[in-house]
């Protein structure tokens, strides 16, 4: 990974792009890891006690959810696998980000997680790790998994800086730096994210904030205010959009 | 007394009983089909005396044929389902004939063995009881090799490794069927032939063909290409189908049965022509809406007149259409609604698999492979597998995989591409023995053939590859891989009027051949007819909108006339079509260093690596721009990255070395060894070129002239020739050889060419010419026009010039010829 972070530094020197680059390295060193449900499940998460967030593997093995029928779930365990060998069930999956959102197609609220809670059992992955085996290096079984393109919390600027140099430009403004973190086109497939990699499960006492958009009517506004009330109690901001 | 038999086109399996026929079609699952005797055809014909026959007749021919089966235990016949408005049949002297000889052969072969062992893959089998406790190929060979001289041919879908295995014991003519027996699809067929009859089956298979299906003429005609009808003295399939035609048109109250309604097969058969032929523009224009609407209504017609079946046949010649037009998405949509209509048939998952790999989802074709092979396509999906490894440029597990294919699966899909790898792989003497091997094994395949000229070109043999590509042409008449492949022969020899006449006409006669169309306006260009080739390429992206080969082409157009910007616009169109397409990336890089943007191309390189991390152009692009830049250390680390992750690169390595040597690390010079061994293939030569121009760099000048000398003249490749013969004359001028220089250049058209002359015409004090040198350099490349300057100006006249400015502008010269950039 830092043989892809000299190669960025060296070509944002070339481009006169170093200070933009070291901007983006600013802003990722306080990113934020966010995990985004839909209030269903946030409600469950929020209001259940001692509930705690668990990696879709044990959520499968206990009975607590399905497998979804699509292109992902059908070659998760394979991608999964091999980036997390044998400890792959332990594993808990969110994104980088340096605003309010995290990755809205699953799910329009954002839980954040307090760096405390997490870093030093949370790794960062280049992109969707789907995507990066399937599409962008076509990595059979039996393959080597590519070098560079993971970092410790502690490095996430780095990787975010050899991931993302190429889209650069001078005096680039600060919400499109953000923006080049965590890319939500509205589709999974099109998003464009620093993965998260987090071991074990969460309580809500790892939560730092979530974020959302607000429900007025009906069943979600009901739900909304009892998860309104326990964050509340817990003493988690809920900022509603 | 019930006995089961086999029809003739190994899809369904059929039992005689005393007063009916059943049927079951496999793989389907589903209750027998009960039909009168008439329904039946007599497959297994003592003579080839073929005449329509009346009812009466026919059901005389049938009663006689269960009766035999009553008297003669175990003796099972070859059938096939007969549509008894439409069927031939035997006479009744023919009927009276096949009994004496079902009675004296009775002894002689057992047919339920070769029914129930070898026509029917025993997975297909699995829920009908009857065929329980098969016996095995090798006791079918036995039979057949002790058959009674009246038997003279046997026809079936015998498992082709079991029948290759035993082949060994077979005599050469057998063999050689064996051999040939690689036809497209699962249904492998195998033939033994006898002395009396040349005809045989095969005449009747092929007219129950023509009967029985839509696309009739393709499948007879691949049939007996794969069979080796000219091995076999089979009259023309021509003669045969013409006159099947002339039966059909005077048939014109030929009712059909298949399917859910009664219909009149030829306007049938006319509606589906026609209505194809309107749905192939919606899909080369993309209009998928209405596509999928008229695809509907052609589906639902064939699906009450002709089954699943027909529509499934229907879907997968569309979904190949929109293949052929660049539609690859409508392509998968009706192979994947192919599926659906035949689940069981193998070529539509085939055509599935081909649109995932086409569209780079590996995954999902491994799946449709996995279904194809399951439904008897396993030369497809073996070939299929190694098309996946060798995207994911893994030639060798390709090769071993194939390689150990070959051997059981006689399919030229198979051996083709296994001679290919070895190509791929740059193993072009392996690829030369090995397209031998095929084209021996499998003498009426033309691709095979097509490859060992192609791999000839590599190998420097260009003389031999036209000869072949014209006998190919001469034996299979307009073939535009054979007459691509022979136009771009023609080029590297420097002949590129003839290229240009025979792209042209494969064009022509050949309208979707996209490699014509596309090469022809790619050498226009090269020969600087810009507007011819931009008029071409406009109308090829006018015809077929989704194909993006087009619209590189134009703004390749563009950017050899400097018009940059729209170069970039039509890149920026093409990277939106496709952007899992490196090569418009490519380009894009390439235009910003033209416009001498070193900046813009280093960003436009950094962009390419991220989304194609493993692309070899854009690692050596942005190893040279950092090079351009003056950043040496970072050029080379970049050189020495490309090097370890495509060992096989030679001009990498020589880049590297060349790189190292100028920023004088010695152990690494040491480290990449130098061009060693005889120039054959084009990157050998390159890798010679380059070799030179580093002996040259270090001061070494004899042999680096010596080589230059040596690749001007002596390499097949006119185009490499000519990278020799510029960097020659560059050479020769700054020696103050300018006579030779201007030598070395003859017929030379390039602007570097044009640029060298103007120099050697300014130390020789020539002023017309050096006028004339002038007015032709007007406007060359931004980044030669400092070097004109620079000459036109005096600061860099004879004997002040600094060679390593030459040097660059060779290299440049050598990156626009697309062999890499260093």
């Amino acid at each position: 990974m830092l043989q892809r972070y000299t190669d960025a530094q060296a070509s944002c020197k070339a481009l006169n792009l170093e200070s933009e680059l070291a901007r983006l390295e600013a802003i990722t060193s306080t990113t934020k890891v966010a995990i985004c449900r839909n209030l269903n499940a946030l409600y469950h998460f929020v209001t259940a006690g001692q509930s705690l967030q668990i990696s879709f593997y044990r959520q499968v093995s206990s009975g607590g959810r399905l497998p979804e029928n699509n292109a992902f779930d059908d070659i998760r365990t394979s991608v999964d696998s091999r980036l997390f060998p044998h400890y792959y069930q332990d594993i808990l999956f969110g994104a980088l980000t340096a605003t309010d959102a995290g990755v809205t197609s699953y799910g329009p609220y954002s839980i954040f997680l307090n760096d405390v809670a997490i870093s030093d059992r949370t790794s960062l992955f280049e992109e969707n790790s789907l995507v990066f085996f399937r599409d962008k290096h076509k990595i059979a079984p039996g393959d080597k998994v590519p070098v560079g393109y993971r970092a410790t919390w502690a490095e996430r600027a780095l990787l975010a800086a050899a991931k993302l140099h190429p889209r650069l430009t001078a005096e680039i403004p600060e919400n499109e730096l953000a923006s080049l973190v965590l890319l939500n086109a509205g589709s999974i497939e099109k998003e464009d994210f620093i993965e998260a990699h987090i071991h074990g499960s969460l309580s809500l006492y790892s939560v730092e904030k979530v974020c959302g958009p607000n429900a007025d009517t009906g069943r979600e506004s009901v739900m909304l205010q009892a998860v309104t009330e326990y964050l509340e109690a817990a003493n988690i901001p809920l900022e509603l959009t | 007394m019930t006995k089961v038999i086999m029809s003739g086109s190994a899809r369904v399996a059929v039992r005689i009983d005393a007063d009916s026929v059943r049927l079951w079609k496999y793989g389907a699952n589903k209750e027998p089909q009960t039909l009168p005797h008439r329904y039946l055809r007599l497959l297994f014909s003592p003579t080839d005396d073929l005449t329509p026959l009346d009812t009466d007749n026919n059901e005389a021919v049938t009663r006689g044929l269960t009766e035999r089966v009553d008297l003669a235990d175990g003796l099972m016949l070859y059938v096939s389902i007969l549509d008894p408005n439409l069927s031939l049949g035997c006479k009744k002297g023919a009927a009276r004939e096949l009994n004496e000889i079902l009675l004296s052969s009775s002894a002689a072969i057992r047919f339920s063995d070769l029914v129930t062992s070898a026509l029917i893959p025993a997975r297909y089998l699995a829920d009908i009881p009857e065929f329980e406790g098969v016996s095995k190929v090798s006791s079918l060979i036995a039979t057949i090799k002790g058959q009674a001289p009246a038997l003279h041919t046997v026809y079936g879908a015998l498992d082709g490794a079991a029948l290759a295995a035993n082949a060994q014991e077979l005599g050469e003519g057998t063999k050689r069927l064996v051999a040939a027996s690689g036809i497209p699809g699962r249904m492998a067929q195998k033939m033994v032939a006898g002395e009396l009859d040349k005809l045989g089956i095969e005449r009747m298979e092929a007219m129950r063909l023509l009967k029985g299906t839509p696309n009739f003429r393709d499948l007879v005609v691949e049939w007996f290409k794969a069979v080796g009808a000219r091995a076999l003295d089979i009259p023309s399939m021509q003669e045969l189908i013409e006159g099947e035609r002339d039966t059909q048109a005077g048939d014109s109250e030929a009712k059909g049965t298949k399917g859910t309604d009664t219909y009149d097969r030829r306007t049938i058969f006319d509606r589906v022509g026609k209505q194809k032929a309107d749905i192939t523009p919606l899909l080369r224009l993309g209009k998928r809406e209405r596509a999928i609407r008229y695809t509907q209504q052609l589906i639902d017609m064939q699906m009450k007149y002709g089954g699943g079946e027909y529509a499934a046949k229907t879907l997968c010649d569309l979904s190949q259409r929109a293949k052929e037009l660049g539609n690859l998405h409508m392509q998968i949509s009706l192979a994947e609604w192919a599926t659906r209509v035949a689940p069981t048939d193998g070529w539509s998952y085939c055509q599935l698999a081909d649109g995932f790999i086409g569209l780079g989802k590996f995954d999902d074709a491994k799946k449709s492979l996995e279904h194809a092979r399951i439904w008897g396509q396993a030369a497809y999906a073996t070939s299929g597998l190694a098309r996946i490894l060798m995207a994911h440029e893994r030639y060798q597990a390709a090769l071993d995989l194939l390689d150990h294919e070959r051997q059981s699966i006689a399919d030229t899909f198979v051996w083709n591409q296994w001679a290919e790898c070895h190509r791929r792989l740059n193993r072009i003497d392996d690829a030369l023995n090995a397209y031998g091997e095929v084209a021996e094994r499998f003498p009426e395949d033309r691709v095979a053939r097509c490859g060992l000229a192609s791999t000839l070109v590599d190998a420097g043999r260009i003389d031999e590859a036209i000869s072949m590509y014209y006998l190919i042409l001469e034996q299979v008449g307009s073939d535009p891989i054979a007459s691509n492949g022979l136009a771009h022969a023609h080029h590297l020899q420097g002949d590129d009027e003839s290229a240009l006449t025979l792209y042209s006409r494969t064009a022509r006669e050949h309208p979707e051949d996209f490699i014509s169309i596309s090469s022809h306006a790619h050498l226009l260009r090269i020969l600087h007819r810009f507007s011819e080739a931009t008029a071409r390429y406009r109308w090829a992206h006018a015809q077929y909108p989704l194909v993006v080969t087009f619209l590189e082409g134009l703004a390749d157009v563009a950017k050899a006339e400097l018009l940059f910007d729209s170069s970039l616009r039509y890149l920026e169109q093409a990277i939106s079509m496709d952007p899992r397409r490196p090569n418009a990336y490519v380009s894009r890089i390439d235009v910003f260093r033209r416009m001498g943007q070193k900046r813009a191309a280093l960003n436009a390189a950094d962009k390419l690596i991220a989304e194609f991390p493993k692309n070899f152009t854009a690692m050596m692009a942005r190893a040279s721009l950092f090079k351009e830049l003056g950043e040496l250390a970072i050029a080379v680390d970049s050189y020495k990255r490309v090097v370890d992750e495509f060992p096989e690169s030679t001009e990498a390595g020589f880049a590297a070395r060349a790189l190292a040597q100028l920023t004088g690390n010695k152990k690494e010079v040491e480290r990449l060894k130098g061009y060693e061994g005889n120039p054959r293939s084009q990157w050998d030569w390159l890798a010679l070129h380059l070799d030179a121009l580093r002996l040259l760099r270090i001061g070494r000048w004899k042999p680096g002239e010596s080589q230059l000398r040596l690749g001007s003249e002596k390499s097949p490749f006119q185009h490499i020739r000519s990278v020799f013969r510029r960097s020659l004359s560059g050479f020769l001028v700054s020696k103050g050889r300018y006579g030779e220089a201007l030598d070395a250049l003859e017929f030379d058209t390039s602007d570097i060419g044009a640029l060298i002359r103007l120099h050697a015409f300014i130390a020789l004090d020539d002023t017309a010419n050096v006028v004339t040198s002038k007015n032709r350099t007007a406007h060359v490349p931004d980044r030669m026009t400092k070097l004109r300057s620079l000459l036109l100006s005096g600061h860099a006249g004879p004997g002040k010039r600094d060679s390593s400015e030459w040097s660059e502008v060779v290299d440049e010269e050598i990156r626009q010829l697309g062999l890499g950039t260093f």
